[in-house]
Protein backbone atom coordinates (compact mmCIF):
# COMPACT_ATOMS: atom_id res chain seq x y z
CA UNK A 1 0.00 0.00 0.00
CA UNK A 2 1.23 3.34 -0.89
CA UNK A 3 1.87 6.03 1.56
CA UNK A 4 0.72 9.15 -0.59
CA UNK A 5 -1.10 11.73 1.58
CA UNK A 6 -2.70 13.78 -0.66
CA UNK A 7 -3.39 17.67 0.12
CA UNK A 8 -5.87 19.67 -1.83
CA UNK A 9 -4.53 22.51 -3.94
CA UNK A 10 -4.61 26.45 -3.17
CA UNK A 11 -5.96 26.17 -6.87
CA UNK A 12 -9.23 24.00 -5.95
CA UNK A 13 -12.76 25.60 -4.58
CA UNK A 14 -15.34 23.13 -3.16
CA UNK A 15 -18.97 23.36 -2.01
CA UNK A 16 -20.70 20.01 -1.20
CA UNK A 17 -24.65 20.52 -2.53
CA UNK A 18 -27.24 17.95 -1.94
CA UNK A 19 -24.53 15.53 -0.74
CA UNK A 20 -22.01 16.09 -3.90
CA UNK A 21 -19.33 17.80 -4.01
CA UNK A 22 -18.56 20.46 -6.81
CA UNK A 23 -15.24 21.09 -7.15
CA UNK A 24 -13.93 23.77 -9.27
CA UNK A 25 -10.36 23.70 -10.83
CA UNK A 26 -9.72 27.38 -10.59
CA UNK A 27 -6.54 27.22 -13.30
CA UNK A 28 -8.90 25.87 -15.62
CA UNK A 29 -11.78 27.68 -14.60
CA UNK A 30 -13.21 23.38 -14.82
CA UNK A 31 -16.08 22.52 -13.19
CA UNK A 32 -16.27 19.04 -12.14
CA UNK A 33 -19.21 16.74 -9.74
CA UNK A 34 -17.98 13.64 -7.82
CA UNK A 35 -20.16 10.88 -6.53
CA UNK A 36 -21.46 9.46 -3.28
CA UNK A 37 -17.49 8.06 -3.06
CA UNK A 38 -15.92 10.77 -4.36
CA UNK A 39 -17.30 13.38 -2.11
CA UNK A 40 -16.43 11.68 0.79
CA UNK A 41 -12.92 11.22 -0.46
CA UNK A 42 -12.52 14.81 -1.35
CA UNK A 43 -14.07 15.97 1.57
CA UNK A 44 -11.31 13.64 3.70
CA UNK A 45 -8.83 14.98 2.16
CA UNK A 46 -6.62 17.49 4.64
CA UNK A 47 -3.40 16.82 4.25
CA UNK A 48 -3.24 14.55 7.10
CA UNK A 49 -5.30 11.69 6.55
CA UNK A 50 -3.03 9.17 3.88
CA UNK A 51 -4.07 6.87 0.64
CA UNK A 52 -4.18 3.93 3.00
CA UNK A 53 -6.79 6.00 5.71
CA UNK A 54 -9.11 7.12 2.82
CA UNK A 55 -9.50 3.71 1.77
CA UNK A 56 -10.16 2.08 5.16
CA UNK A 57 -12.63 4.89 5.50
CA UNK A 58 -14.38 3.70 1.94
CA UNK A 59 -14.17 0.38 3.32
CA UNK A 60 -16.18 1.54 5.89
CA UNK A 61 -18.36 3.48 4.61
CA UNK A 62 -19.28 1.31 1.07
CA UNK A 63 -19.85 -2.18 0.45
CA UNK A 64 -16.64 -3.11 -1.05
CA UNK A 65 -13.72 -4.83 -0.48
CA UNK A 66 -10.62 -3.25 0.42
CA UNK A 67 -8.62 -4.27 -2.72
CA UNK A 68 -10.87 -2.47 -4.67
CA UNK A 69 -11.38 0.30 -2.52
CA UNK A 70 -7.55 0.54 -3.15
CA UNK A 71 -8.26 -0.01 -6.60
CA UNK A 72 -10.18 2.95 -6.63
CA UNK A 73 -9.01 5.68 -4.24
CA UNK A 74 -5.63 5.55 -6.17
CA UNK A 75 -7.51 5.73 -9.36
CA UNK A 76 -9.42 8.95 -8.34
CA UNK A 77 -6.36 10.41 -6.55
CA UNK A 78 -4.81 10.15 -9.99
CA UNK A 79 -7.43 11.74 -11.50
CA UNK A 80 -7.45 14.52 -9.10
CA UNK A 81 -3.64 15.16 -9.16
CA UNK A 82 -3.35 15.01 -13.15
CA UNK A 83 -6.01 17.77 -12.96
CA UNK A 84 -3.77 19.75 -10.85
CA UNK A 85 -6.43 19.61 -7.60
CA UNK A 86 -4.66 17.42 -5.17
CA UNK A 87 -0.68 17.11 -4.14
CA UNK A 88 1.18 14.64 -2.62
CA UNK A 89 3.56 14.41 -0.06
CA UNK A 90 5.41 11.05 1.54
CA UNK B 1 -13.20 53.15 -12.03
CA UNK B 2 -11.05 54.56 -14.95
CA UNK B 3 -10.79 53.43 -18.38
CA UNK B 4 -8.67 55.05 -20.71
CA UNK B 5 -9.03 54.55 -24.52
CA UNK B 6 -5.02 55.70 -26.31
CA UNK B 7 -4.48 54.95 -29.92
CA UNK B 8 -3.53 52.02 -31.39
CA UNK B 9 0.19 51.71 -32.80
CA UNK B 10 3.45 49.88 -32.57
CA UNK B 11 4.29 50.07 -28.56
CA UNK B 12 0.53 50.30 -27.78
CA UNK B 13 0.50 50.58 -23.74
CA UNK B 14 -2.22 48.80 -23.80
CA UNK B 15 -0.64 45.56 -25.15
CA UNK B 16 1.21 43.05 -23.94
CA UNK B 17 3.69 40.19 -24.27
CA UNK B 18 1.84 37.96 -22.23
CA UNK B 19 -1.38 38.70 -23.74
CA UNK B 20 -0.15 37.30 -27.11
CA UNK B 21 1.09 34.48 -25.89
CA UNK B 22 -2.52 33.69 -24.42
CA UNK B 23 -3.38 34.22 -27.87
CA UNK B 24 -1.50 32.43 -29.77
CA UNK B 25 -1.77 28.72 -27.34
CA UNK B 26 -5.37 29.21 -27.43
CA UNK B 27 -7.88 27.25 -29.71
CA UNK B 28 -9.91 29.34 -32.61
CA UNK B 29 -13.58 29.25 -31.52
CA UNK B 30 -15.60 29.06 -34.51
CA UNK B 31 -12.92 29.47 -36.83
CA UNK B 32 -11.90 32.70 -35.26
CA UNK B 33 -8.98 33.41 -33.28
CA UNK B 34 -10.09 33.75 -29.49
CA UNK B 35 -8.74 36.77 -26.76
CA UNK B 36 -8.00 34.94 -23.59
CA UNK B 37 -8.69 37.51 -20.73
CA UNK B 38 -6.30 36.58 -18.20
CA UNK B 39 -7.14 37.33 -14.62
CA UNK B 40 -4.47 37.12 -11.55
CA UNK B 41 -5.16 38.23 -8.21
CA UNK B 42 -2.44 39.22 -5.40
CA UNK B 43 -3.77 40.00 -2.28
CA UNK B 44 -6.94 42.26 -3.24
CA UNK B 45 -5.61 43.94 -6.55
CA UNK B 46 -6.90 41.99 -9.60
CA UNK B 47 -4.48 42.51 -12.84
CA UNK B 48 -6.63 42.22 -15.89
CA UNK B 49 -4.76 41.29 -19.28
CA UNK B 50 -5.92 40.43 -22.60
CA UNK B 51 -5.50 41.55 -26.23
CA UNK B 52 -5.40 45.71 -26.22
CA UNK B 53 -6.31 45.87 -22.60
CA UNK B 54 -4.10 46.39 -19.86
CA UNK B 55 -6.03 46.86 -16.04
CA UNK B 56 -6.28 46.55 -12.82
CA UNK B 57 -8.88 46.57 -9.86
CA UNK B 58 -8.29 46.88 -6.18
CA UNK B 59 -11.32 44.81 -4.59
CA UNK B 60 -10.69 46.42 -1.08
CA UNK B 61 -11.04 50.41 -2.29
CA UNK B 62 -13.52 49.31 -5.26
CA UNK B 63 -10.84 51.48 -7.21
CA UNK B 64 -9.42 50.43 -10.80
CA UNK B 65 -7.70 51.44 -14.04
CA UNK B 66 -8.15 50.13 -17.35
CA UNK B 67 -6.15 50.57 -20.92
CA UNK B 68 -7.50 49.68 -23.82
CA UNK B 69 -6.94 50.89 -27.43
CA UNK B 70 -8.91 52.34 -30.67
CA UNK B 71 -8.39 49.11 -32.31
CA UNK B 72 -10.67 47.26 -30.10
CA UNK B 73 -13.59 48.64 -28.33
CA UNK B 74 -14.44 45.34 -26.98
CA UNK B 75 -11.54 45.66 -24.60
CA UNK B 76 -13.05 48.53 -22.48
CA UNK B 77 -16.48 46.50 -22.00
CA UNK B 78 -14.15 43.87 -21.10
CA UNK B 79 -12.70 45.18 -18.59
CA UNK B 80 -15.42 46.70 -16.41
CA UNK B 81 -17.52 42.83 -17.11
CA UNK B 82 -14.58 41.87 -14.76
CA UNK B 83 -14.97 44.69 -12.65
CA UNK B 84 -18.34 44.30 -11.81
CA UNK B 85 -18.36 40.97 -11.36
CA UNK B 86 -15.79 41.10 -8.94
CA UNK B 87 -17.04 43.74 -6.80
CA UNK B 88 -20.10 42.50 -6.86
CA UNK B 89 -19.74 39.53 -5.18
CA UNK B 90 -18.91 40.49 -1.90
CA UNK B 91 -22.29 42.20 -1.53
CA UNK B 92 -23.83 39.57 -2.98
CA UNK B 93 -24.45 39.89 -5.89
CA UNK B 94 -23.43 37.97 -9.67
CA UNK B 95 -23.05 38.80 -13.69
CA UNK B 96 -25.18 36.12 -14.99
CA UNK B 97 -25.21 35.65 -18.71
CA UNK B 98 -29.03 36.00 -19.15
CA UNK B 99 -31.83 38.03 -20.50
CA UNK B 100 -34.71 39.28 -18.10
CA UNK B 101 -38.00 40.21 -18.95
CA UNK B 102 -40.28 42.09 -17.37
CA UNK B 103 -44.20 40.58 -16.62
CA UNK B 104 -45.71 43.24 -14.28
CA UNK B 105 -43.38 44.20 -11.99
CA UNK B 106 -41.23 40.85 -11.52
CA UNK B 107 -38.17 39.47 -14.23
CA UNK B 108 -38.47 36.43 -15.99
CA UNK B 109 -34.45 35.67 -16.40
CA UNK B 110 -33.55 32.74 -18.83
CA UNK B 111 -29.74 32.05 -18.68
CA UNK B 112 -27.53 30.01 -20.73
CA UNK B 113 -24.03 29.85 -23.10
CA UNK B 114 -24.36 31.64 -26.60
CA UNK B 115 -26.80 30.10 -28.93
CA UNK B 116 -29.23 28.65 -25.54
CA UNK B 117 -31.71 31.31 -26.43
CA UNK B 118 -31.53 34.05 -24.73
CA UNK B 119 -31.89 36.87 -27.71
CA UNK B 120 -34.68 34.76 -29.10
CA UNK B 121 -36.57 34.70 -26.18
CA UNK B 122 -36.04 38.85 -25.20
CA UNK B 123 -37.08 39.01 -28.79
CA UNK B 124 -40.30 37.30 -28.38
CA UNK B 125 -41.17 39.49 -25.41
CA UNK B 126 -43.59 41.41 -27.38
CA UNK B 127 -45.02 44.67 -25.58
CA UNK B 128 -42.84 43.03 -22.27
CA UNK B 129 -40.18 45.25 -20.93
CA UNK B 130 -36.85 43.71 -21.74
CA UNK B 131 -33.77 44.28 -19.42
CA UNK B 132 -31.10 42.85 -20.92
CA UNK B 133 -31.15 40.31 -23.99
CA UNK B 134 -26.87 39.27 -22.67
CA UNK B 135 -26.54 40.48 -19.49
CA UNK B 136 -28.26 40.68 -15.87
CA UNK B 137 -26.96 41.81 -12.60
CA UNK B 138 -28.71 39.65 -9.84
CA UNK B 139 -28.73 40.60 -5.87
CA UNK B 140 -31.02 40.19 -2.88
CA UNK B 141 -33.10 42.52 -1.80
CA UNK B 142 -33.53 43.14 2.07
CA UNK B 143 -36.33 40.77 2.67
CA UNK B 144 -33.80 38.20 0.93
CA UNK B 145 -35.35 38.44 -2.61
CA UNK B 146 -33.51 37.48 -5.45
CA UNK B 147 -33.81 40.70 -7.91
CA UNK B 148 -32.35 41.60 -11.66
CA UNK B 149 -30.87 44.78 -12.12
CA UNK B 150 -30.19 46.24 -15.71
CA UNK B 151 -27.08 46.62 -16.68
CA UNK B 152 -25.25 48.69 -18.89
CA UNK B 153 -24.45 45.43 -20.45
CA UNK B 154 -26.85 45.31 -23.80
CA UNK B 155 -29.24 47.39 -22.12
CA UNK B 156 -32.71 45.81 -23.21
CA UNK B 157 -33.61 49.55 -22.45
CA UNK B 158 -36.06 48.45 -19.39
CA UNK B 159 -36.57 51.48 -16.85
CA UNK B 160 -33.96 51.58 -13.75
CA UNK B 161 -35.44 50.59 -10.03
CA UNK B 162 -33.35 50.98 -7.35
CA UNK B 163 -33.15 47.65 -5.99
CA UNK B 164 -33.90 46.19 -9.18
CA UNK B 165 -36.94 43.54 -9.98
CA UNK B 166 -37.91 40.53 -8.33
CA UNK B 167 -36.85 37.35 -10.26
CA UNK B 168 -40.35 35.50 -10.31
CA UNK B 169 -38.35 32.15 -12.05
CA UNK B 170 -34.73 31.78 -12.97
CA UNK B 171 -34.63 29.78 -16.36
CA UNK B 172 -31.64 27.67 -18.20
CA UNK B 173 -32.83 27.82 -22.11
CA UNK B 174 -32.64 25.36 -24.73
CA UNK B 175 -34.02 26.00 -28.27
CA UNK B 176 -36.99 22.96 -28.83
CA UNK B 177 -39.88 22.02 -30.40
CA UNK B 178 -42.22 22.75 -28.00
CA UNK B 179 -42.84 24.72 -24.84
CA UNK B 180 -41.22 22.44 -21.72
CA UNK B 181 -40.32 24.15 -17.94
CA UNK B 182 -39.36 21.19 -15.97
CA UNK B 183 -37.59 22.11 -12.23
CA UNK B 184 -34.12 21.07 -12.10
CA UNK B 185 -32.44 19.82 -8.38
CA UNK B 186 -30.66 22.18 -6.66
CA UNK B 187 -27.28 20.46 -7.62
CA UNK B 188 -28.11 20.43 -11.20
CA UNK B 189 -29.89 24.21 -10.88
CA UNK B 190 -26.61 25.29 -8.87
CA UNK B 191 -23.94 24.23 -11.50
CA UNK B 192 -25.96 25.54 -14.68
CA UNK B 193 -26.08 28.66 -12.95
CA UNK B 194 -22.01 28.27 -11.69
CA UNK B 195 -21.29 28.24 -15.69
CA UNK B 196 -23.56 30.89 -16.62
CA UNK B 197 -21.60 33.28 -14.38
CA UNK B 198 -18.50 34.72 -15.96
CA UNK B 199 -15.09 35.96 -14.64
CA UNK B 200 -15.76 34.11 -10.99
CA UNK B 201 -14.53 30.30 -11.19
CA UNK B 202 -10.35 31.52 -12.02
CA UNK B 203 -9.30 32.40 -8.67
CA UNK B 204 -9.98 30.22 -5.56
CA UNK B 205 -11.97 32.86 -3.41
CA UNK B 206 -14.20 33.89 -5.77
CA UNK B 207 -14.90 30.25 -7.09
CA UNK B 208 -15.61 29.93 -3.06
CA UNK B 209 -18.44 32.97 -3.32
CA UNK B 210 -20.04 31.94 -7.11
CA UNK B 211 -20.28 28.08 -5.79
CA UNK B 212 -22.54 29.83 -2.28
CA UNK B 213 -24.38 32.05 -4.43
CA UNK B 214 -25.52 29.42 -7.28
CA UNK B 215 -26.00 27.16 -4.26
CA UNK B 216 -28.48 29.77 -2.50
CA UNK B 217 -30.02 30.87 -5.56
CA UNK B 218 -30.70 27.29 -6.76
CA UNK B 219 -32.47 26.91 -3.63
CA UNK B 220 -34.67 30.24 -4.06
CA UNK B 221 -35.86 31.01 -6.26
CA UNK B 222 -34.84 28.05 -7.99
CA UNK B 223 -33.82 26.93 -11.06
CA UNK B 224 -35.99 25.44 -14.17
CA UNK B 225 -35.25 24.48 -17.36
CA UNK B 226 -37.47 25.72 -20.58
CA UNK B 227 -37.31 24.45 -23.28
CA UNK B 228 -38.93 26.55 -26.39
CA UNK B 229 -39.79 26.81 -30.08
CA UNK B 230 -39.09 30.27 -32.03
CA UNK B 231 -43.43 31.36 -31.10
CA UNK B 232 -44.44 33.90 -28.34
CA UNK B 233 -46.71 31.50 -27.09
CA UNK B 234 -44.16 30.94 -24.84
CA UNK B 235 -44.60 33.62 -22.68
CA UNK B 236 -48.37 32.23 -21.98
CA UNK B 237 -46.93 29.50 -21.16
CA UNK B 238 -44.18 31.37 -18.60
CA UNK B 239 -46.81 33.44 -17.37
CA UNK B 240 -49.60 30.96 -16.61
CA UNK B 241 -47.90 28.52 -15.18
Amino acid sequence: MTTRIPKRQRSSASRVIDGAAVVIQTKLSDVALLNEVGTLVWGSIDGARSEADLVALVTESFEVTPDQAARDVGAFLDELAAASLVEFAT
Amino acid sequence: MQVTVVDHGPGCPADSPAAYRAMQAAPFVDGLPDYPLLVERTGSRLDVTSLHLRGWIDLATGRGEGLCCTHDQGAAENFLRVAVARLLLPAGGFLLHACAVLSGSEAHVGFGPSGAGKTTLSGLAGSRAVLSDDLVVLRRDESGRLCAIPTLFRDGGAPPREGGYPVRRLMRLRKGSRVELCPLDRLAGARELLAAMPYLVDDPDSAEGALALADAASGSPGVSELTFPIDPSVWATLEGA
